[in-house]
């Protein structure tokens, strides 16, 4: 059976969540495109999966995941992977996306997304995952980099370094999420413009922004907020090393209107024009 | 000495779930706050995501105790039951059970006997929700079996229809909630007992009032054969209801036995 070609996606998109779900499909052009959160939607059926097809038959979308613990070290779920292929022919997402962490051993899930270590072992274990999930389904993927509130000791690079040598290795794309880049600055004391240096350009296939919860010494990528303003000046700066990535708003919690998410997107849209290359 | 990647991910879930471990001495001292108050930071984001999902499935039953007490309530619940499945949709349905036996710090739950059932109608109906799809019954297969065969064959519920029995008025308080978002102002007076059936009505959980008969007969049904079924006085009543059962997709297909 042969399947017609992903819709391409460009400009700023937003996060697909439930209560905007019947909004959107009858304002089929409030977004040119969406993320799907990919694990709403494996191994379901019913009313979700219905309004699904009425969204993909609307916009162009990209599935975006949180469960597959690319970092573990227990196997790989073929059974949820080769759910997630079957929603990706579903859905004709034009990719992919999980993240570069660990969420679960053996039985015990954490339903968050965990620090691995940033060592040469590591970024190997990763990379050898993202292999083999790519294999699975027939497509390159993309990861993302991670918002964090602890490193190791053991760690021999920085998150930069480790990301790189894992899309070479791995021979994979980067969704690069530039509130989690901020979130790690104050939390970690990391330099965002370091990282940024050591990730190659054509590696950046979309960029994430969000907004956080700020408790004062500490910042939690809650998703709950608007995108904060130095995430914005940041989203400037990476814009000019990175033009014409296609960028996602991002908000899980304490969902607002729908109308709040897309000015959100308006805002990205004029910074995203701003630099392209047009 | 650097721990191997796997006795640190199992350090790491044993400390988001409580446990002393000793993953704090492999944690890079940073200003601000300890590793251990680092760790904390993923416990609790943790115990909250548990925690939204069993509000998402138990607004009543949240309701009921008030966000207070309903949150210490999930994360005594979540000590007893850590989530074991990636699919937060399957998080919670050990909580009506859970709820007729709870630890000692909620004994004042006694008190509130009819919560269990309550908790178990606000599951059936996430279950509906979240039910593999079904196909229409067969009929015309049913139909082209001999007599025999038709007598001898098991009715099977679609994976959408559940069943409660219960002496409290749980209908009538999830018919006010849908109405009014709200609780009842008092349960006094309000119709009791029930026997119900929660069901798909195209897309959408419903909640169907049932007989007792028709609640045995639907939950013996894949059990025993229609033969058998229509010899039992306590079912017998319900049985000539089964056709309007089937129109009602609340039965999806038939077994015969070997």
């Amino acid at each position: 059976m042969s399947h017609p070609a992903p819709h391409p996606i460009h400009g700023v998109g937003i996060g697909l969540r439930t209560p905007h779900i019947t909004q959107l499909i009858q304002q089929p052009d409030s977004a040119p495109w969406l993320e799907v959160l990919s694990d709403n939607f494996i191994h379901q059926s019913g009313l979700d999966l219905h309004l699904l097809d009425m969204i993909c038959a609307a916009y162009p979308v990209t599935l975006h995941g949180v469960n597959l613990s690319l970092g573990g070290t227990t196997p790989l779920d073929t059974d949820y992977l080769q759910a997630l292929k079957q929603l990706a022919d579903r859905t004709q997402a034009a990719w992919i996306s999980e993240h570069a962490c660990f969420c679960h051993q053996g039985a015990a899930q954490s339903h968050d997304l965990l620090p691995l270590p940033y060592t040469a072992d590591t970024a190997a274990h990763l990379a050898g995952r993202i292999r083999q999930t790519q294999d699975c389904l027939g497509q390159r993927i993309l990861i993302e980099n991670v918002s964090a509130y602890l490193t190791y000791k053991s760690s021999e690079m920085s998150e930069g370094e480790f990301l790189a040598e894992v899309l070479h290795q791995a021979d994979c794309d980067l969704l690069l999420d530039v509130n989690n880049l901020y979130v790690n600055q104050r939390n970690l004391g990391t330099d965002p413009h370091a990282f940024i240096r050591a990730i190659p350009r054509e590696r950046v296939r979309e960029i994430h922004l969000a907004g956080f919860a700020d408790q004062g010494d500490i910042l939690i990528d809650a998703h709950n907020n608007p995108v904060a303003e130095p995430v914005w000046a940041l989203y400037q700066q990476v814009l000019h090393d990175f033009p014409d990535t296609p960028t996602l708003i991002e908000w899980d919690n304490d969902l607002p209107p729908l109308q709040t998410l897309l000015a959100q997107a308006t805002r990205a849209a004029d910074l995203y024009h701003q630099t392209s290359r047009q | 000495m650097s721990l191997p990647l796997a006795r640190l991910q199992h350090q790491f879930l044993q400390a988001i779930q409580g446990a002393e471990t000793s993953l704090a001495e492999h944690i890079a001292p940073q200003p601000g706050r300890t590793p251990t108050e680092r760790l904390h930071i993923y416990r609790r984001n943790s115990q909250s995501t548990c925690h939204n999902a069993l509000q998402a499935i138990y607004p009543m039953t949240c309701a009921v105790l008030g966000p207070a007490c309903f949150q210490t309530l999930a994360q005594h619940y979540a000590r007893d039951h850590p989530a074991i499945h990636w699919n937060l949709n399957q998080y919670g349905t050990e909580l009506p059970v859970w709820l007729t036996h709870p630890p000692d710090t909620f004994s004042a739950l006694s008190d509130l006997p009819y919560l269990s059932d309550l908790s178990r109608l606000e599951l059936l109906l996430h279950q509906a929700y979240y039910a593999a799809d079904a196909a229409a019954f067969p009929a015309a297969d049913y139909a082209a079996l001999t007599a025999r065969e038709q007598v001898q064959a098991r009715l099977q519920l679609t994976p959408a229809t559940g069943l409660l029995q219960t002496p409290w008025p749980v209908y009538a308080i999830w018919q006010h909630w849908q109405q009014h978002g709200t609780l009842p102002p008092t349960f006094h007076g309000l119709d009791a007992p029930d026997a119900l059936c929660v069901h798909r009505a195209g897309l959408q959980p419903q909640v169907s009032r049932i007989t007792n008969a028709a609640c045995q007969l639907l939950t013996q049904l894949a059990q025993h054969s229609l033969a058998t079924l229509a010899t039992r006085s306590d079912v017998a009543s319900a049985m000539p209801e089964l056709p309007d059962y089937i129109a009602r997709g609340w039965i999806s297909h038939f077994i015969l036995p070997r």
